[in-house]
């Protein structure tokens, strides 16, 4: 008898080490149309959820912000421009497809200065204690095998007074909405997928990962059980995005 | 209202400002000179918080930790201050309730009463020189008309409502009989004060 432990990769059980190399199959595979598909997709509202979260950030000049999960660099641009020469901004993010697209799309617009570029597993963050004035993770914890192990490890790296702030699907309470969104990603999604990436499967994943991530307030209480205080969430776009808050004491 | 609704009216609302801005320096630089402060406009009815950031470009958003000062006061009353031209004098008479720094909140409606946007360059950034002089022309051309015939159709109207229709006095008719109403009140008021004399008299 096997006493592997096992989480879900979509709706398939797999075992815990699997998952890392299936999800990085997926942005691999997605990594050089990523920003085309997020436009596609969401119909450029993607946009509209990180300015939002821009909003609850309260960057300043000389912070040091973490960026993880940070893929193309959407939330890094604009943290390179508020934290300024005095600040650093460091984008991590697992998948090395997905940091060389969002490395050269930074350098190509002239940022550089004050960004580091990390390849790191939320997990397992090479950084000291204390250090980050700022974490943000725009839909990049539905893809982490052990969610509340990377919630620890933002508030170890994490300055007292710091926050954390992650992006995510969620689930929405209106039934009709809940109808034509599961129509529309179980459907078109992959579809979509098929036609600009040749890749049907990874956007199945994508459809899949979301409706198996904990809810708005499962994910509060995640936040408060990894030593975080004053959680909260703002549900966007009727639920189906979900922006949660958190400041480590 | 959905965040989400509320940041694309935003997104939208700043992206035509600074548009706007990039075609009025004078008013571009006077704005700037507020940096780093944030106004915070409070919309009571319907409800809903604006902050406004100003910088090298103007930032709006729905959330804040703090601001220098507030302007609250009703949908209306913000839309009534947007249609004058003179909106510090427009400010200092309106309902609308001003917080902290009132310096902050004068700046931006100084600054805005002078925003003269120069729109044939904006035109000529898409057409070229020529054309944008030529439908320049054509609109200063329409809306002096405009601007003319509405107020043609103003004064028309109050002389047909007053003279024809006869339902409101006209100016000097008006003025003579305040002046009655403020003569009577007067006497009146001297009248009660021998009153309250001779009443103190007796007791």
């Amino acid at each position: 008898m096997s006493d592997d432990k096992t989480t879900h990769f979509g709706y398939k059980t797999v075992r815990e080490e699997e998952k890392q190399g299936k999800v990085a199959e997926v942005f691999h595979s997605v990594a050089a149309k990523y920003d085309v598909m997020n436009d596609l997709m969401s119909f450029g509202v993607h946009r509209l959820w990180k300015r939002f979260t821009m909003e609850f950030t309260g960057v300043r000049a000389g912070n040091k912000v973490l960026d993880i999960a940070g893929g193309t660099g959407d939330l890094a641009m604009k943290f390179s421009k508020l934290v300024g020469p005095t600040g650093k901004v460091v984008l991590a993010d697992i998948n090395d497809s997905m940091l060389k697209v969002g490395r050269d799309r930074l350098l190509d617009k002239g940022y550089s200065a004050n960004i580091e570029f990390v390849q790191c597993n939320a997990q397992y963050l090479p950084f000291e204690d204390n250090s980050f004035d700022v974490i943000t993770m725009a839909f990049g914890l539905r893809n982490v095998t052990d969610k509340d192990m990377a919630l620890r490890e933002f508030n170890r790296v994490l300055k007292p007074g710091g926050r954390l702030l992650v992006l995510e699907f969620s689930k929405t309470k209106n039934p009709l909405l809940s109808k034509a969104y599961d129509l529309y990603s179980f459907s078109a999604l992959p579809l979509m997928g098929k036609i600009i990436t040749n890749d049907s499967e990874s956007y199945k994943y994508l459809a899949e990962s979301i409706r198996m991530h904990p809810d708005q307030e499962t994910l509060k209480g995640m936040f408060e059980e990894a030593g975080f205080a004053n959680c909260e969430y703002h549900n966007l776009t009727g639920g189906i995005v979900a922006l949660h808050k958190g400041i480590k004491p | 209202m959905d965040h989400t609704i509320v940041q694309a009216g935003l997104a939208s609302a700043e992206l035509a400002i600074n548009k706007a801005l990039a075609y009025d320096p004078a008013v571009r630089e006077k704005l700037k000179k507020l940096a780093p402060k944030i106004l915070a406009i409070e919309i009571t009815q319907p409800k809903l918080k604006i902050y406004v950031q100003f910088g090298e470009q103007i930032a709006l958003s729905s959330h804040n930790e703090h601001s220098d000062a507030t302007l609250s006061g009703d949908l209306g009353a913000f839309l009534n201050l947007a249609s004058h031209e003179d909106k510090h004098a427009a400010l200092m008479k309106s309902d609308i309730q001003i917080h902290g720094s009132s310096q902050l909140a004068m700046g931006l409606a100084d600054a805005s009463s002078q925003l003269k946007i120069d729109w044939e360059a904006m035109i000529a950034d898409i057409t070229g020189p020529v054309v944008a002089h030529v439908i320049g022309n054509k609109i200063r051309g329409l809306t002096g008309w405009l601007r003319n015939t509405g107020q043609k159709v103003k004064d028309d109207s109050l002389e047909y409502v007053r003279d024809e229709l006869q339902l409101t006095p006209h100016k000097l008719e008006g003025e003579s009989r305040f002046s009655e109403i403020h003569k009577l009140k007067i006497d009146t008021d001297r009248i009660e004060a021998r009153i309250m004399r001779l009443k103190k008299r007796f007791d």
